[in-house]
């Protein structure tokens, strides 16, 4: 596929146009990760597809292969891989606590200890999430602000 | 936890069991054995029993993230399996006098004890950490908001 970037003055609007002879796995792919570059994710319900704001996601998670998107009372199933959202959603204060999960901090309400050193973190709607003891020193230089 | 995470928990819990295992014998000596004196080795026992206390450690090693009730089972295992080893170090050890039963039975409480203490303070030292991260959390969320 040939790729062509044209840089635009300030006052146009920037656009990304994909000339394609088929709709394939490798497009859509593309889309997603531009969508959630620009704040938004591809969420399935049974079979319906929705956009998802990323301000209004909890939590991402990964189970047996699969990957939902857990927001205040939706859970949405998601096709993108969990380190490709882990890659996409750095910039947006999302942050990997457990092998499985990815975390808005700004949807946590506080952090309480729990077993064997790891913690466990309360979300803004009552959920809880815990937090694996490796991922507790990324945890705190993201809280104060350091590139991980 | 993996094993790197349990040699360095093992290390601090190390520390934290010497000085509990010193306190213990200096309590459960002065309870049952009031005249009892020792020569400059008694100060290697602690370092001894703690090195014994802390072996049981391995079974918290997990490849995958444990759940709260497969913790709880293993630190029960690992109670017990503390209980044996210190035991049987005792009666096989000439200068601890296990004929008498209250000797084990105050070993027994005392390895119990000092497995609660340094729960107690492992959990302890976890909650101040947890305090902290919510105090940078309410910081981070009032600098990005």
């Amino acid at each position: 596929m040939e790729i062509k970037i044209t840089e635009i003055e300030k006052d146009k609007k920037e656009r990304l146009e994909i000339y394609c002879h088929q709709i394939t796995n490798e497009i859509t792919e593309i889309v997603r990760f531009v969508k959630s570059r620009q704040g938004q994710l591809t969420g399935v319900i049974e079979g319906t597809q929705y956009e998802v704001p990323i301000s209004d996601v909890f939590y991402i998670e990964g189970v047996d292969n699969r990957v939902f998107i857990y927001c205040e009372e939706q859970i949405y199933e998601t096709r993108q891989k969990l380190y490709e959202l882990e890659e996409a959603l750095k910039e947006k204060h999302f942050l990997r606590v457990s092998k499985s999960v990815l975390l808005n901090l700004l949807k946590i309400e506080s952090i309480k200890p729990s077993l064997n050193s790891r913690f466990v973190a309360v979300l803004q709607n009552g959920e809880q999430v815990i937090v694996s003891r490796k991922y507790v020193p990324e945890l705190k230089k993201a809280l104060k602000g350091e590139s991980i | 936890m993996s094993f790197k995470e349990i040699v360095y928990k093992s290390v601090t819990v190390y520390f934290i069991l010497v000085t509990c295992i010193t306190a213990g014998i200096a309590v459960i000596g002065s309870l049952l054995d009031p005249d009892m004196r020792f020569g400059y080795d008694a100060f290697f026992s602690p370092f001894l029993f703690a090195a014994l206390g802390i072996i049981p450690n391995l079974l918290m090693y997990s490849k995958n993230e444990l759940t709260n009730k497969q913790i709880i089972l293993r630190k029960i295992i690992q109670l017990l399996v503390i209980e044996a080893e210190v035991v049987t170090v005792a009666v096989l050890s000439p200068m601890i006098p296990t004929e008498r039963h209250e000797i084990i039975i105050g070993l027994a409480v005392c390895v119990f004890v000092i497995f609660l203490l340094v729960n107690f303070i492992t959990i302890l030292s976890s909650y101040f950490s947890a305090k902290q991260l919510t105090k940078e959390l309410e910081r981070f969320r009032r600098n990005v908001g």
